[in-house]
């Protein structure tokens, strides 16, 4: 569990734009977004001159998509450091440095892997924690009321957990690739699948691999009211952690994600 | 460590080509060969980092199936400087102490020190021969049984690799250590060894201790009136200088030679030169 403990704080060593980029885009959010919605609440009082509805809904949205985008951000700054977490450590030879030490290819995947597993989700959930705290400073008094699927700690929380399982074997595939692959991993490792999914949008004119496939990654996040990205527009709507966690999917996915990790450290143990 | 018939082929090519050896506790050998010969593969071996056929056991454990188990009670240093650029030295540090369990801070801190090495530098704004230090300073803060060093010296100049091996030896007499070490640096080793292993093509081509090299081998600085009855002889190999011939004789009467010429213990560059032959061939 030491080693473990090491080997995580040393990938932060490495990667510190990890914990840099949510923290310094989830801050600029959610001062951006205090401040509009400041502007937009000021002069509102819940007895004399309360907040209209449809204000209360517009600034529900604009907060809602705040929350999104940083769970967004963290998915795909995992997905980036994913790419780089195996390779990187091939491409400039530290692969033996750090081999010489008494620390598994199991360990070692492993704490590469809590990056995105636990980690970012962990870091996301914290912004977005802070960004529900703001929500409720600027809304209290002004008789409005904040709604937000992601609005409650509680909610969030069950976000972070269930998109995270979710999203897993994403993550570990790129891992595997970033394993084998000598450069550009993202490319090597989504190319293949978005060929697919284009011939499949060419041939039966549907989408439904590439609709699977943002499902499984920022897609998760789009802001509701935006959807008109793909054809199949209502397939984007991403199911809420509540009744995804019930879905075989989920766990044939969670499942997936064990396999190619284990797949990742016997690449590492052969590099 | 033991090895029988270890074997690794990489790309068509023996990198190992039947490797037998046996190392006891406490015993300091220099693996002696040039570039190709399968040395730094072989330490590889030793460590678990490459796989290997035949049989290789080290302090009782297979090291590539107990890598991490081995890892715990053996230092390695590799023969280039693999550490990360992005990391700091004191991180470093820290890292080790965090993992290893038989890393003692306080012996690599001071030879960092000495060294003039500045912890909270990046390792990719250090010389090659300071980001050598480092590692050198790491390896030897590992209280370990075994200490596998590649090339160590590699990089760094004459007084470093004078302090570093003279520690070396300190070290071993206080601890009874065994240390593997391959090196090029093959002269100014050989007060540190306690037995020579000379490797070419994938093979060990010789092996013998120290003790055992004194006194087999002789170098003959034969007067010129004697090249003939010294060739009679039968010398591994033989030079010209400018005030005669130089031969190198194994297990020859040294009696008998010294009225020839003086005689000279030789260096191993020199026997290791004889026994691989100028054409590279095991003799």
């Amino acid at each position: 569990m030491t080693s473990l403990i090491w080997s995580v704080r040393r990938e932060l060593w490495e990667h510190r734009w990890v914990y840099l980029v949510p923290v310094l885009l989830g801050g600029t959010l959610i001062a951006t977004g205090a401040a509009i919605s400041g502007m937009n609440t000021s002069g509102f009082a819940a007895a004399t001159n309360p907040m209209s509805p449809r204000i209360a809904r517009n600034l529900s949205l604009g907060l809602d998509t705040t929350t999104r985008m940083m769970f967004a951000t963290t998915v795909i700054v995992a997905m980036v450091y994913c790419a780089e977490a195996l390779q990187s450590e091939r491409h400039d030879g530290s692969i033996v440095f750090w081999k010489s030490l008494p620390v598994g290819d199991a360990t070692a995947v492993a704490a590469k892997a809590a990056i995105p597993l636990v980690f970012l989700p962990m870091l996301g959930l914290a912004m977005v924690l802070l960004c529900q705290l703001v929500a409720q400073a600027t809304f209290a008094g002004t008789g409005g009321r904040f709604s937000s699927s992601l609005g409650t700690p509680m909610a969030a929380v069950t976000e972070a957990v269930v998109g995270t399982l979710w999203i897993a074997p994403v993550y570990a595939w790129i891992l595997l690739v970033s394993s084998l692959a000598r450069r550009a991993v993202l490319l090597i490792a989504f190319l293949p699948l978005l060929l697919v999914s284009m011939i499949e949008r060419l041939s039966a004119s549907s989408s439904g691999i590439g609709l699977s496939l943002l499902q499984r990654g920022v897609g998760r996040y789009w802001p509701r009211g935006h959807l008109d990205l793909v054809g199949g527009v209502d397939g984007l709507r991403a199911a809420p952690a509540t009744l995804l966690v019930r879905s075989p999917s989920l766990w044939i996915g969670v499942i997936a994600a064990a396999l190619l990790l284990v797949a990742a450290v016997r690449a590492r143990r052969s590099a | 460590m033991t090895a029988r018939g270890v074997r690794r082929t990489i790309a068509g090519h023996d990198a190992l080509a039947g490797v037998d050896l046996s190392i006891g506790d406490g015993r300091v050998v220099g693996i002696i060969g040039p570039n190709g010969a399968g040395k730094t593969t072989l330490l590889q071996a030793m460590v678990g980092l490459v796989p290997v056929d035949g049989e290789l056991r080290v302090l009782g454990q297979e090291p590539w199936r107990h890598r991490q188990q081995l890892l715990r009670h053996v230092s390695y240093v590799a023969d280039v400087s693999i550490m990360p650029r992005w990391l700091r030295v004191s991180s470093a540090v820290d890292y080790y102490a965090g993992v290893h369990p038989a890393f003692d801070r306080a012996v690599t801190h001071e030879l960092l020190a000495r060294a003039d090495i500045e912890p909270r530098t990046r390792v990719g704004a250090l010389s090659k021969g300071q980001a050598a230090q480092v590692q050198l300073s790491l390896a030897m803060g590992v209280d370990a049984q075994l200490l596998v060093l590649d090339e160590p010296t590699l990089g760094l100049d004459i007084l470093y690799r004078k302090r570093f091996f003279d520690m070396l030896l300190t070290r071993f007499a206080e601890q009874r250590q065994t240390v593997v070490i391959a090196t090029h640096e093959v002269d100014e080793i050989q007060h540190v060894l306690t037995d020579l292993v000379f490797m070419h093509a994938g093979r060990i081509v010789f092996s013998c201790t120290t003790e055992e090299y004194e006194e087999r081998f002789v170098e003959v600085h034969v007067h010129p009136e004697h090249v003939e009855i010294a060739r009679a002889m039968g010398p591994m190999h033989e030079r010209p200088t400018l005030a005669g011939r130089v031969m190198l004789f194994d297990n020859a009467d040294r009696s008998r030679l010294s009225l020839l010429g003086d005689l000279h213990r030789p260096s191993i560059a020199t026997v290791f030169a004889a026994v691989v032959g100028e054409s590279g061939e095991a003799a």
